[in-house]
């Protein structure tokens, strides 16, 4: 079910009108069902993967909280790991690590190597709940939590719709304690729930989806052969696109829950008014990008042993990171030109300021901070045509063409038409970094914003590309 | 404990914005049935074209009726007056033009022209090959225009289509903005950049992939048997032109095979790749006027001489569902990616 479609308007509202008719036990319940059915939408038997990690997640985190057998408590740890990341390797790296393996063979001199290859479908959000699921059972096994107790709740607390396909990323210490207490009625923030999930289908449905027809045609070749205004042109769109596609689903995601009683964390501030690349990711994906720093960068040593570990760390983890996007040596070239980036970065500022102390904010208005703005919006622009092409080659062909420049009429509308639909997002973003808000006058009287919400309805009811595009991140 | 709301736990601005999304949303839909057939060009054009065809054969007269039904290639690459002109007054010769539609909009389309009331003596499909075996459909716009509501379980059956693209068709037969929203917006926003039509036109897709004739000859000696199944039923004859299009390999042999197999008279006025590029628009898809003129003047005498020929008695075509698929091209081939 996506977000941008009238079954899901339909089924949010008739879950908020059940739910707050209900008693708490049986909110979680209803929400449990309609987690299923939302999940279940795609394809049922992907439930039955979902229902088996949770199950294995549940009892090991049980036992792990019920021993203090360390060997025990490891192995139980083990398994569960073993379990969600095995699902994640099968389902989404298999074929990828088997074709890259013949490659090699090739490459070689091993020709016609027989290759085992798996049909199958990748069910969506596994990269997600998978995340979800490693942080409590390590969690748990730290001790930073005790365990749910009861398996509506953690089943809940992995499944809620709202998070389910394509985050945020919800920490055990933040949701789980949300499903396990009566949730209050809260007006204003049921508002703003309102708000954001308009806020969000604008982001989406006017943004992103008419970027994503410049980016297409232009990646696709259908603007003929790669150059200088087709890279630009490409490239752009696809920035706007990524940008207004993911923001615009955690704003749903985020304004469903808030419907229901829920809090997610924030996942996007303005990360194309970034000043560096490690306040860009300090700004993108945030709730991924936190839970790469808690659960793999800090694991592996983090900046204490030294600074060629940090540098190792900091590679490690955003090489990682990148392959969690998708089985493809794209994503391994995406994250490591970040890592690359941020270790420069830091390379850097340890050599200038001789210090680790954090440089000061910059404001908004300085000339410098500008500067380093369309500095590094350019570099995370270079790094999206790897997020973006299909393999490295075309990545490689379709920066080739900077080298030239051709210029026809054609490459004007599309630029103006990218202009059309790239600076309202700009400016909603410069308002909101400039008020500190979350959507778009978000601490105006509650009339305005009621205006605000009208004029989202109506560019969508004009604007919205129509086709049935997927999230981007439904993928991952 | 009972976390129920009552209603005074909202604040006015929920309720404002609810009904004030839910009024526009009904605005939207009222004025889209009232207004939009109306402003657009192109919209009234196809309502037109559609009332016209529903009423086809309902005159009376001893005239032959003729309906010729395909997509922007019959609107771009047929000069229809000069057609109809060129058929004279025994033939009360029709069109209906809907853009980006392939073999299954009209599969169903005709089954739902004919409930509506037409009775054409002959039909007359102008497709390509590779539009004709494909398994995809306009999408919303069919649901809303072309694909009867009785249909759409077995449409949705026979693409293939999960949950959610299954609803969205559901949604799309009852509601005319949903349906219709891609035109609005293409509408306004021709408004607004009053050239993007040439930006879309430029980088629109052209699939350079070249079909197998025996694939095409084996999908579609089904797929023809199932649109004669319907013309049949109604005492019509089917006619298929085949339009030429710049890839030599477009499929178009098989699909005379499969024409002359099943009994349903396959036109091919101009091979595909034998006109010269300057006779074809930008997106070397589409012929431009020129083009159109000089395939106009193939396609009428080939035409006239189809009508002509007696209605012979025609080999009986096995019953077929709605839901009977086709055999499936190979892998690869079943992505469409049609731009007329």
């Amino acid at each position: 079910m996506f977000f941008d479609t009238p079954v899901y308007v339909v089924f949010l509202a008739l879950v908020t009108l059940a739910y707050w008719r209900l008693r708490w036990r049986h909110q979680n319940i209803l929400l449990l069902i309609a987690s299923y059915i939302f999940y279940g939408w795609w394809d049922v038997r992907f439930l039955a993967l979902i229902a088996i990690s949770t199950l294995v997640d549940f009892y090991c985190a049980r036992a792990i909280a019920s021993s203090d057998d360390t060997g025990r408590r490891r192995t139980l740890l083990t398994l569960s790991l073993v379990v969600n990341i095995g699902f994640l390797a099968v389902f989404k790296y298999f074929n990828f690590f088997m074709d890259s393996f013949a490659a090699t063979l090739q490459t070689l001199g091993f020709h016609q190597t027989p290759i085992a290859v798996l049909r199958i479908l990748l069910p969506p959000g596994i990269s997600f709940y998978t995340f979800q699921e490693v942080a409590y059972i390590v969690d748990v096994y730290k001790k930073k939590i005790p365990p749910a107790e009861s398996l509506i709740d953690y089943a809940l607390f992995i499944s809620l719709f709202p998070h389910l396909i394509a985050g945020p990323i919800q920490r055990p210490d933040h949701l789980l304690p949300q499903v396990q207490r009566p949730r209050e009625f809260d007006r204003d923030r049921f508002f703003d729930g309102l708000m954001l999930i308009l806020s969000g289908l604008f982001r989406k449905a006017v943004i992103a989806d008419n970027c994503a027809l410049l980016a297409d045609a232009a990646f696709s070749g259908r603007m003929g052969a790669p150059n200088l205004a087709v890279v630009a042109i490409g490239t752009y769109a696809f920035a706007w696109q990524i940008y207004g596609d993911f923001s615009g689903y955690s704003d749903i995601a985020r304004g469903s829950a808030q419907l229901l009683g829920f809090h997610f964390m924030v996942n996007f501030r303005q990360p194309y008014l970034a000043t560096s690349l490690q306040d860009f990711w300090r700004r993108w994906h945030i709730s991924l990008s936190t839970w790469l720093r808690d659960y793999l960068y800090i694991p592996l040593g983090g900046n204490r042993h030294g600074e060629a570990r940090t540098y190792r760390n900091l590679m490690l983890t955003m090489l990682l990171g990148g392959l969690w996007h998708g089985a493809n040596w794209t994503f391994v070239v995406w994250g490591g030109i970040h890592g690359a980036g941020l270790s420069v970065e830091r390379f850097v500022r340890r050599w200038f300021a001789r210090d680790e102390t954090e440089p000061a904010p910059a404001t908004i208005w300085s000339p410098s901070a500008w500067l380093a703005r369309i500095v590094i919006f350019h570099l995370v622009c270079l790094t999206w045509i790897f997020f973006r092409a299909p393999s490295i080659g075309d990545a490689v062909t379709f920066l080739g063409g900077l080298r030239s420049f051709v210029w026809l009429p054609e490459y004007g509308i599309a630029l103006r038409f990218l202009a059309m639909f790239a600076i309202p997002l700009f400016v909603v973003d410069l308002f909101n970094e400039f008020r500190q808000e979350e959507y778009l006058f978000e601490k105006t009287p509650e009339l305005r914003r009621v205006a605000i919400g009208m004029c989202f309805m109506a560019a969508l009811t004009m604007l919205a590309a129509n086709q049935l595009n997927a999230f981007i991140y439904f993928r991952f | 404990m009972r976390s129920s709301t009552s209603d005074s736990k909202l604040t006015r601005g929920t309720y404002l914005l609810a009904f004030g999304c839910l009024a526009i949303a009904l605005s939207v839909e009222i004025v889209t049935r009232i207004g939009f057939d109306r402003v657009s060009k192109i919209q009234r054009r196809i309502a037109n074209e559609y009332r016209l065809a529903t009423m086809i054969g309902a005159d009376g007269h001893a005239r032959k009726h003729v309906l010729v039904i395909g997509n922007s290639l019959l609107a771009e690459d047929v000069q229809f007056d000069r057609v109809r002109e060129a058929l004279g007054p025994g033939c009360d010769t029709r069109r209906l033009v809907i853009e980006q539609t392939g073999y299954l909009d009209w599969y169903y389309g005709l089954r739902r022209l004919f409930r509506d009331g037409a009775r054409p003596d002959v039909v007359v499909l102008m497709l390509t090959a590779r539009q004709s075996v494909a398994t995809s459909i306009r999408g919303d716009f069919s649901a809303q225009y072309l694909i009867d509501r009785t249909d759409l379980p077995a449409a949705t059956r026979e693409l293939s289509l999960n949950p959610t693209a299954t609803t969205n068709l559901l949604f799309s037969s009852v509601s005319k903005f949903w349906a219709t929203r891609a035109e609005i917006r293409n509408y306004v926003l021709g408004r607004i950049v009053p050239d993007l039509g040439d930006l879309m036109h430029f980088s629109s897709e052209v699939d350079p992939r070249q079909l197998v004739d025996d694939d095409v000859a084996e999908i579609m000696r089904v797929r023809l048997m199932r649109l004669r199944a319907i013309t049949d039923s109604y005492g019509a004859r089917l006619v298929v032109v085949l339009p030429p299009i710049s890839n030599v390999r477009d499929g178009s042999s098989g699909f005379l095979r499969a024409g002359s197999a099943v009994g349903v008279a396959t036109l091919r006025p101009v091979a595909s790749g034998t006109m010269p590029p300057r006779l074809y628009q930008g997106d070397g898809f589409h012929l431009n006027p020129t083009g159109a003129v000089e395939f106009t003047s193939r396609l009428i005498p080939a035409l006239r001489e189809e009508l002509s020929r007696p209605d012979a008695p025609r080999a009986a075509v096995p019953a077929l569902s709605a839901e009977q698929h086709g055999p499936v091209l190979p892998v690869g081939a079943t992505v469409q990616a049609r731009r007329n």
